[in-house]
């Protein structure tokens, strides 16, 4: 169980398994960032569990996933990642702002950083086809 | 009288993109090899999609989310990556033989083969996808699918002994030329043909493509309740009208070039034509939906954002997939495979990812911090436990069916 | 005695290689049936050209295959007969049904008339093959 009492956005005590992992992350526009792969745990000076992170990505889902497939998925974008000893993409329990049925967080996806991918296919993907900035 | 329009209009679209290349040729084929004896299949299928779609419909139309999206909540990363690989494999399996199936009815209409027509038609496909907004996307196949009405009105022509079909209906039984074997495997496909997964992804993602809000759960239910049986029906004259021209005179339907054939000796040139348009719209609709259910599927289980309701460039990794998709059913359509065959193998393996598909949906219209109120009253989890046991039976009984029957012989 | 006891010979049991051939000449009667109703509805103008010609041609395929994959088959011994009178079906088959996408290809109504008679005859005879088979 994770406690709350200097994260605002965290409003109970929650059974994280039920509550927060792979729940859809939610920016402040509303727009998807990442679902919670997994969740980065602090254990505060009276002994009780807080949340310090949100993890995403497949450095943080694949551990979890667990097994042979957990293990390759995490080889493999440890591989792609340029830095020497990559972290999981990291969103700080600070600007977690309310769960419902999804989390909830104050920035935009845009300031998350979070969506490499997205980014790398749209620049090379899907800007490249014309028509792409039109909505329905 | 607007809203009476729009009621309308839904449960038209529903009836017109009931069928696709799955029900087309499947039913065909039931119909000309074991009459109407597996039209109680069909039956329980479409009351069985009615309960999913309705309990999917709600969830999107209440959470405001799409049930896929919900899966790895409910069920955790593992067993969500199985339903994930389970259902993206049984789609696109069903989108390749979709795709076949747009260009076996060009085929039919030119006489050119169907592998030219498939480079072709994959294009128009994708930029309908890229450029058409979704409703009308929605609105124009299912509209135009209704023209495959024209069988119902051809087996009315054809004025067959309707107590000699009604017997049919009501003896269960393999004919004299049939196996208990083939039977149930053809039972086993007539029901993955009706229950197909992608079915309640698309009608999930789709509305919270559309804004569903609480609100629209009624007109949804009209149009599951109401739209789907009438669909049924459509399906169901397919397999009579081959039952009354083709059984008989010892013809098994395996291309889907005989399948207007009953239609065409009914009414002639003009119901052909119909036919055939018919057969394009049902294909190119599900076509359109089986697509964009791949990039559902995908986007919704890693928490992309998805959709064409964003512009493309905010759903790239959507559209990437979606287009990826697309080259890679087109890759395996020209290396001449017969897509009847393709549309074979996803309907019995549609049947064996059942279970795997179905189940999250179950808990997750459960799930009173999805629903609200609106979870699942006792009736709908009765319906859905019992349709659950029957789903596990089909799906276990799929592939030893299919290989005592080597592939339906 | 070794004929009797079929499993025993080592190309395999003539009841199951005459199973066989009953089973490949019911889904040529099939196509060639096919074949009959196209030319039909064709005649009496009920279908286009274009559409009747893909529906022949497709039965015109899917015959040559069957046939194809049966004659490919080893008998065992004793069935000769079998594969005889099969493969002879079988081959007038093929004659009758290629006249027929011919017939349909040039829109002959003559042609087609006289493959129509042509394509019956077969039919027949494959209907009654299970009883004539040796």
């Amino acid at each position: 169980m994770a406690e709350r009492t200097d994260q605002p956005g965290f409003r109970r005590q929650y059974d994280a398994q039920l509550h927060l992992l792979d729940r859809q992350i939610l920016d402040r526009d509303g727009l998807p960032v990442a679902k919670v792969d997994d969740i980065e745990l602090v254990v505060r000076a009276d002994g009780r569990l807080a949340v310090a992170a949100l993890l995403c990505g497949p450095g943080a889902l694949g551990p979890r996933t667990g097994g042979r497939l957990g293990r390759w998925t995490k080889a493999i974008w440890r591989r792609l990642r340029p830095d020497e000893d990559p972290q999981p993409g990291r969103i700080d329990a600070a600007l977690v702002t309310g769960t419902d049925s999804a989390v909830h967080v104050s920035a935009s996806a845009a300031e998350l950083r979070l969506d490499g991918l997205e980014r790398w296919v749209r620049r090379y993907v899907v800007d490249r086809i014309p028509g792409a900035d039109h909505a329905d | 009288m607007k809203k009476l329009f729009a009621v309308a209009l839904g449960i038209l679209t529903a009836i017109g993109g009931f069928v696709d290349i799955g029900d087309l040729v499947t039913n065909a084929l039931v119909g000309s090899r074991f009459g109407l004896s597996l039209a109680w299949v069909v039956a329980v299928g479409v009351i069985g999609i009615i309960v999913f779609a309705e309990m999917s419909g709600r969830v999107a139309a209440v959470s405001g989310r799409a049930t896929f999206d919900l899966v790895r909540e409910r069920l955790g990363p593992r067993i969500g990556l199985a339903n994930l690989l389970a259902s993206m494999g049984v789609t696109f399996l069903t989108f390749i033989a979709e795709i076949g199936g747009v260009a076996l009815a060009i085929e039919i209409a030119t006489s050119v083969d169907e592998v030219l027509w498939v480079p072709v038609v994959a294009a128009a496909l994708w930029i309908v996808l890229w450029r058409v907004r979704f409703a009308v996307l929605e609105n124009a196949f299912g509209l135009v699918g209704l023209a495959l009405v024209v069988f119902a009105v051809a087996l009315w022509k054809l004025d067959p002994d309707w107590m000699d079909l009604w017997a049919q209906v009501t003896s269960p039984r393999p004919g004299a030329n049939e196996t208990w074997t083939s039977y149930s495997y053809y039972a086993v496909a007539l029901f993955g043909a009706a229950m197909t997964p992608y079915e309640v992804f698309f009608f999930s993602s789709g509305g919270v493509e559309e804004h569903w809000s609480e609100k629209d759960v009624g007109t949804m239910r009209l149009n599951v309740f109401l739209g789907f049986p009438l669909g049924g029906l459509l399906s169901l004259s397919i397999a009579a009208v081959t039952a009354v021209v083709f059984l008989p005179a010892g013809v098994q339907v395996e291309s889907l070039s005989q399948v207007p054939l009953p239609v065409a000796i009914a009414l002639g040139k003009i119901g052909l034509a119909i036919a055939l348009l018919g057969f394009f719209a049902a294909t190119f609709g599900a076509a359109c939906e089986t697509g964009l259910s791949v990039g559902y599927s995908m986007a919704q289980f890693y928490g992309w954002s998805w959709g064409k309701f964003v512009a493309p460039r905010q759903a790239a990794r959507f559209h990437a997939v979606v287009l990826l998709a697309t080259v890679v059913a087109v890759a395996v359509l020209l290396t001449t495979v017969d897509p009847v065959a393709v549309t074979e193998y996803s309907v019995v393996f549609s049947a064996l990812a059942l279970p795997l598909t179905y189940l999250p949906i179950l808990v997750i219209a459960n799930d009173p911090d999805y629903m609200g109120e609106r979870v699942n009253g006792w009736f709908a989890n009765a319906l859905g436990s019992v349709y659950f046991v029957v789903i596990v039976v089909v799906s276990v009984a799929a592939i030893p069916l299919m290989v005592l029957t080597r592939g339906g012989q | 005695m070794l004929t009797v006891s079929g499993c025993a010979t080592p190309e395999g049991d003539p009841s199951l290689y005459r199973d066989e051939a009953v089973s490949t000449l019911s889904a040529a009667e099939s196509s060639v049936v096919t074949v009959r109703i196209v030319l039909t509805t064709r005649l009496r103008d009920r279908t286009f050209g274009r559409a009747a010609d893909d529906a022949v041609t497709t039965a015109e395929t899917s015959l040559s295959s069957t046939a194809g994959t049966f004659e490919g088959l080893q008998p065992p011994r004793g069935a000769d007969a079998v594969r005889q009178q099969a493969t002879q079906l079988l081959s007038d088959a093929e004659d009758t049904v290629a006249a027929a996408r011919i017939a349909v290809r040039r829109d002959d109504r003559a042609a087609m008339r006289q493959a129509l008679v042509a394509v019956a005859g077969v039919a027949a005879r494959l209907d009654r093959a299970p009883e004539i088979l040796p």
